[in-house]
């Protein structure tokens, strides 16, 4: 099995993108921050 | 054969009335800053504009990098939903993409823009939603952005109301210079572009279109394409893209519109990736 394999790419974007989403969650509430952005 | 266009354009507009709901502009004369504007919309629209009710991720991404902040949460769920169903957001929501199909309509000279244009949405990623931001401190992607000014930039300075809380006009006399006549000189060229060419913007400038692009190959929905394919090119003539999608059914520049449907050896396939990567 390549390191490209499909199936293994996609488990660790699944990983990586829960582990983003959960450290985000945890620096602080995300939607204050978006709120910011959005008042530019 | 599946014809799945009404239902599509029905999640288009109904997209483009979801980011545009927020009525009470017309009285406040202010930007929209409640609850709802800390949400971000999985697709490119200005909250900027008057009546949007979201948050744009390029915008929000790009104010990240200005603060020398990395935007986990942003790019985190957004990974997410692009493993699920890769790139789908922008065939069936993106109002920007609504607006390229019907303007496509217009009858004119048609071009085919050449495929090395493409490295252009890694410029605007890289160049000017994360470096330029970084360094600057400025939001140089929402400069100019054309979509921002079609749906943000022109308004304000058309409507100018004056503010009920302040008194003041929005936009200060003076303040609309150089730097407005250049994103009207990039939007008019956008604009062209939109009537002449298939979706352009989306191939060739919309730097979270490039970011949703990666999941294609691995989300879990894709498309096959049967050995009964007689390569008669219809699905390209279809492909609000231009795709050949017996050539590559999960290319990056797929918004999975699914109007290939209509022909009976696409198919959809909803199945964790188990092929190489090409």
């Amino acid at each position: 099995m390549n390191f490209f394999d499909a199936r293994r790419i996609f488990w660790i974007v699944v990983i990586v993108g829960a582990v983003f989403t959960i450290i985000g969650i945890l620096l602080g509430n995300p939607f204050e921050d978006y709120q910011a952005g959005a008042n530019l | 054969m599946l014809n799945i266009h009404p239902f599509r354009r029905t999640a288009q507009v109904f997209g483009l009335m979801i980011t545009n709901i927020y009525f009470a502009v017309l009285f406040k004369c202010q930007i929209y800053t409640g609850v709802f504007k800390s949400v971000c919309l999985p697709f490119l629209y200005c909250h900027s504009c008057p009546s949007a009710g979201f948050s744009c991720p390029i915008g929000v991404m790009q104010h990240y990098f200005a603060l020398h902040r990395f935007p986990f949460f942003l790019i985190g769920h957004l990974m997410l939903i692009g493993v699920l169903i890769g790139r789908m957001v922008c065939g069936w929501v993106c109002p920007v993409g609504l607006l390229q199909e019907l303007l496509y309509k217009i009858r004119s000279v048609k071009i085919e823009i050449p495929k090395y244009f493409s490295i252009l949405p890694y410029i605007m990623l890289i160049v000017f939603v994360v470096l330029l931001p970084y360094l600057t401190t400025e939001h140089w992607f929402s400069k100019l952005c054309p979509v921002g000014t079609i749906v943000a930039g022109i308004p304000w300075v058309l409507w100018n109301p004056v503010n009920p809380s302040t008194g003041a006009v929005t936009i200060e006399p003076g303040t609309v210079g150089v730097l407005f006549a250049v994103k009207i000189t990039i939007m008019i060229a956008v604009i062209i572009l939109f009537i002449v060419a298939k979706r352009p913007f989306c191939r060739f400038i919309c730097p979270l279109g490039l970011f949703w692009g990666f999941f294609n190959k691995i989300s879990v929905m894709k498309l096959e394409v049967d050995k009964g394919c007689t390569k008669c090119d219809n699905c390209r003539d279809i492909c609000p893209e231009g795709i050949n999608v017996y050539m590559d059914p999960n290319a990056k520049d797929c918004v999975r519109c699914l109007e290939c449907l209509r022909c009976k050896h696409v198919k959809i396939v909803n199945a964790l990736p188990s092929k190489p990567l090409k």
